[in-house]
């Protein structure tokens, strides 16, 4: 297979590499640009591990080879604190004990972040299912649902 | 107090790991890349059960970047087989970490391939031919005792490796004088806790040394050491284990081992390290499967419910090795009765092979089996005496007031009250309403039901149940290691061989030290994962059977004390004062009553590097070692003894409606509370309760690893083998009844693995649904089908639901 050129923006970094063409874009991200917060957890697209933002939107990125990312913007886990501080999401996690092993958080945390932009102040229902993308073995997923919850407060300004 | 007030213990302190796994910054296995690493896959039969002929991997090694391949026949070759506990002659049963002669479960691996890139392995694997010669494969546990069934292993007499009776009490006299009888037939399923992470090992084998470091993400490696080391004929102080941070393990991590022995192969073979991740289809066709039992049991009663004598036929099914089997099995007898007076107790329990993947530690390993076993026959009893669930329960349940309790087969429970827990949950359930709701329901003609369970896990384990499976065994007790530092500038760290994988224990070891040497948890590093170079570790170290709670805590306090005891000493010696009258409080020693003290940094410069002024007889420095050991002894006469410390308890109570038309089960409603004696941290304890219930509800719901009739796994994908998201779940109601445990120092139990509560609260909730067309369950699985089934049977008369009768 002839390799292609592609150049994928990773957290405002530009990264540019000569690929297989079936090379994923979870594999482009972990081992070509070393970013390795994005998981791998299952092969049938089923588990939302290697959730991240395309342009902006979830996509899972074991679904996706790289050069179908050629040219746009990607962020990953790593990309969401800025300057060291936690995003409002991020924190909320913290506050409210919505990880244990922390192996689905970094999925968990964009699909919320991408939830709460759709959706600025979802029920527990709405949240539930606004994550049904992502699984949890360790949690049950309440206190992931209290976490969102309350980061929607903290972003609407409301205490919490 | 020598192991200081309690101020950070039992507080719901905010853990100190979530920074880096928020971030994007946890360290898994298979983030770790390390120069000159090759990639590994494996190659696994297609067939069930098959004799292996020729393996050509002409066409793997052509391909560029293909470095090497082994086979079934150099592992045999260069290894000796994993240890067996079965007894003579089942203990020639032959286990490699690749199939040797034949294939013995579908997905078994046959040969491994090592290659420049992931992508490239799996390219090789694909390329390498095998000739198989597929042989009749046993499928059923009871089929395969038959002495005309199939042999999974044809080298031993039967597939029936093991089998032995317990007999406590007097069960032949309980059943004579019994009102009622009842009878069931009980399957409980395979399913697995499928941690997000799959396992993932890294080898790197140093000739020139002779030594082998693997980085890994078991949950116990040293106490896996001895089954690595001895087939690769290696010495054990010639390993190093590294376990990274670990997403999740649930005991699905615990006996990983043959994948450990083949990467210290592969690496050996090919002088670099080798590294392999597995995928979701393998983890869930080769790793570890959840005991899978079939009963046949009686229950006898007098007519007022109380329960008189249990006998049970139990069938383990096993798959096709042993690896740690019979412990699943024979965990029975560490709450045999549950949280129950009965004393009166006949096990008969047969383990077979046959050719499935191999069964081991699931989360409540072999104690959930147990606890469905006695909570259906219950269920059975209260529906044919008409008593209310709770009602027959709350006659049967050990008192408050005859704790601690030793039970039929020795078990001593340490505290609890059962029926203080009955009424919580049955008022957090608002189970008056729930019953009201369901007459509503069931005048309406749906199919709605409540279930009440309770669960019950010991923990830890004390080894000597080994003794009971095999009396030869040197092995018994339990144990874990800590040990602290405070360096000469009055840095503390703190390390343990519990093995992480979420529990938080970088938080709640800096709690136990923070009470013990009178600090803040922030000023104590907490070393993460485990390195058997650094972390101080034992022969069972690990987490794994609910033990962090009572063992890696007892190990903490301990080192604590040592350390406290020389703190004080010097204290006392540098500020002339009576050691008694030394108190360690807001990180210095003080002298009681007056405004003398002297910081622990001070203290620490003299101890390290201030040499001539500590006590002529005391060693230097500020580091304490401690390794704990519960009380526990060898067997009693009988097959009985304590083989637990604790026994933490749990009830819950679901609230179900089933449809009609589909057979699918919703939960409209569902409670437990929760007894792990005195918390370390209840925010993180809560989280394992929640946890538990997502394991429990999800296996009893969605999740079963089926095999058809050749010996498929029909449920290897996440498409088939159906993990429970968010809106599959109802929200939990939580509630904790906190009794401090008799047998603990800190009065702490083990726990978090659920016992089995909300699992069987939902199958009993399903039966009672059922129970007005006189439908019944008998699968701890409750698959759609299975209930449509039972409506089906019942006939006419359902409203409301499309394909009624």
């Amino acid at each position: 297979m002839a390799r292609r050129r592609v150049a994928v923006r990773i957290n405002g970094r530009p990264y540019e590499a000569e690929v297989e063409p079936r090379l994923l874009l979870v594999d482009f991200i972990r081992t070509v640009a070393g970013l390795t917060g994005t998981h791998v957890g299952c092969d049938t697209s089923v588990c939302g591990a290697c959730t991240v933002l395309l342009d902006g939107r979830t996509v899972k990125s074991c679904t996706m080879f790289a050069v179908q990312a050629d040219g746009r913007e990607v962020t990953t886990i790593e990309g969401v604190a800025q300057e060291g501080r936690l995003h409002p999401v991020q924190q909320a996690f913290h506050e409210h004990h919505g990880l244990q092993c922390g192996y689905c958080t970094p999925g968990m945390v964009l699909s919320a972040i991408h939830l709460l932009a759709r959706n600025p102040a979802p029920t527990r229902e709405e949240i539930r299912r606004g994550i049904s993308g992502n699984v949890c073995r360790c949690t049950g997923y309440q206190r992931i649902v209290d976490a969102i919850e309350a980061a929607a407060r903290a972003q609407a300004g409301r205490s919490a | 107090m020598a192991t200081g007030a309690r101020k950070w213990v039992g507080q719901p302190v905010l853990r100190k790991e979530d920074y880096r796994f928020l971030t994007g910054q946890g360290r898994y296995t298979d983030d770790i890349v390390l120069p000159g690493m090759l990639h590994a896959a494996f190659v696994r039969s297609p067939y069930a059960h098959a004799r292996i002929g020729r393996i050509d991997a002409s066409r793997a090694l052509a391909l560029p970047g293909v470095v090497a391949v082994l086979t079934g026949e150099e592992v045999k070759a260069q290894t000796d087989p994993f240890e067996q506990m079965i007894r003579a002659p089942y203990d020639q049963l032959r286990d490699y970490c690749l199939a040797v002669d034949t294939a013995k479960h579908a997905g078994e691996a046959v040969a491994a391939v090592v290659a420049e890139t992931p992508y490239l392995a799996a390219d090789a694997a694909e390329l390498v031919e095998v000739e198989y010669e597929p042989l009749p494969a046993v499928t059923d546990a009871e089929a395969g005792m038959r002495p005309e069934a199939p042999r999974v292993h044809p080298n031993l007499p039967s597939n029936v490796v093991w089998h032995d009776e317990f007999h406590y009490g007097d069960v032949d006299a309980a059943f004579a004088k019994a009102d009622l009888v009842v009878r069931e037939r009980l399957h409980f399923h395979r399913f697995t806790s499928a941690p997000l992470e799959t396992s993932v090992v890294i080898a790197s084998y140093d000739a020139a040394t002779g030594t082998a470091t693997i980085w890994s993400n078991n949950q116990r490696p040293m106490l896996n050491l001895p089954f690595i080391a001895k087939p690769l004929r290696m010495p054990s102080e010639k390993f190093r284990f590294i376990c990274p941070d670990i997403g999740g393990g649930f005991g699905i991590k615990n006996n990983s081992y043959p994948y450990l022995v083949a990467l210290v192969l592969l690496s050996r073979k090919v002088g670099r390290p080798v590294k392999w991740v597995e995928q979701r289809r393998e983890h869930l066709m080769a790793s570890t499967h959840g005991n899978e039992v079939i009963f046949d049991a009686e229950m006898a009663f007098a007519k007022d419910g109380t329960i008189l004598g249990v006998r049970a036929r139990a069938v383990h099914d096993e798959g096709c090795y042993m690896r740690r089997e019979p412990i699943g099995a024979v965990n029975f007898i560490r709450h045999s009765t549950v949280g129950y007076r009965f004393r009166n107790l006949k096990m008969d329990l047969y383990t077979v092979l046959t050719n499935k993947a191999p069964v081991g530690p699931n989360r409540s390993y072999g104690k959930m089996q147990q606890c469905y076993l006695i909570e259906r026959l219950i269920e059975a009893g209260a529906r044919r005496l008409g008593l209310d669930p709770v009602e027959i329960r709350l006659r049967n349940f050990v008192r408050p007031e005859e704790m601690p309790y030793e039970n039929a087969s020795g078990c001593i429970l340490d505290g609890g009250d059962y029926p203080g827990m009955m009424r919580r949950v049955m008022e957090l359930f608002d189970y008056e309403g729930a019953k009201r709701l369901r007459e509503e329901a069931r005048r309406e003609g749906r199919l709605v039901g409540i279930g009440v369970a309770m669960g019950m896990d010991a923990c830890p384990i004390n080894a000597s149940l080994i003794r009971v499976i095999d009396e030869r065994r040197q092995t018994s007790g339990d144990s874990e290691a800590a040990w602290i530092r405070i360096d000469e500038h009055g840095g503390i760290t703190a390390a343990t061989g519990s093995v992480p994988q979420g529990q938080g224990f970088e938080t709640t070891v800096a709690q136990l030290v923070a009470d013990g040497l009178g600090v803040t948890p922030d000023d104590v590093h907490v070393l993460p994962g485990f390195d058997s170079a650094s972390h101080p570790y034992s022969a069972f170290s690990g987490t794994y059977a609910s033990r962090f709670a009572v063992v890696g805590a007892g190990a903490v306090v301990g080192a604590c004390e040592r350390l406290r005891a020389k703190i004080v000493r010097i204290a006392a010696h540098l500020l002339e004062a009576a050691e008694a009258d030394i108190e360690l409080a807001d990180g210095a020693a003080r002298v009681r009553g007056t405004n003398r003290s002297m910081t622990l940094q001070q203290i620490a410069r003299v101890a390290w590097r201030d040499l001539a002024r500590l006590p002529d007889d005391l060693e230097a420095g500020l580091f304490a070692h401690y390794v704990y050991r519960p009380k526990f002894e060898m067997p009693k006469e009988n097959k009985r003894g304590n083989f637990s410390l604790t026994y933490s308890y749990a009830i819950s109570m679901a609230l179900v409606e089933v449809d009609p038309g589909t057979g699918a089960v919703k939960v409209l409603r569902f409670a437990t509370v929760d007894d792990f004696g005195r918390r370390l941290n209840p925010l993180i304890l809560e989280g394992q309760i929640h946890g538990a219930i997502g394991h429990q509800l999800g296996a009893a719901l969605y999740e079963h690893l089926h095999y058809n009739e050749e010996g498929q796994l029909l449920a290897s994908t996440f498409k088939d083998y159906w993990v429970p998201t968010a809106a599959d779940f109802p929200e939990f109601l939580v509630g904790y009844h906190e009794t401090p445990s008799t047998a603990t120092p800190l009065g702490t139990r083990g726990g978090g693995e659920g016992g089995g509560s909300p699992l069987i609260a939902a199958v009993n909730a399903v039966d009672d649904a059922l129970a007005p067309l006189g439908g019944h369950v008998t699968d701890s699985f409750l698959a759609p089908e299975a209930i449509l089934r039972e409506i089906r049977k019942a006939g006419a008369g359902i409203a409301g639901g499309a394909g009624g009768a």
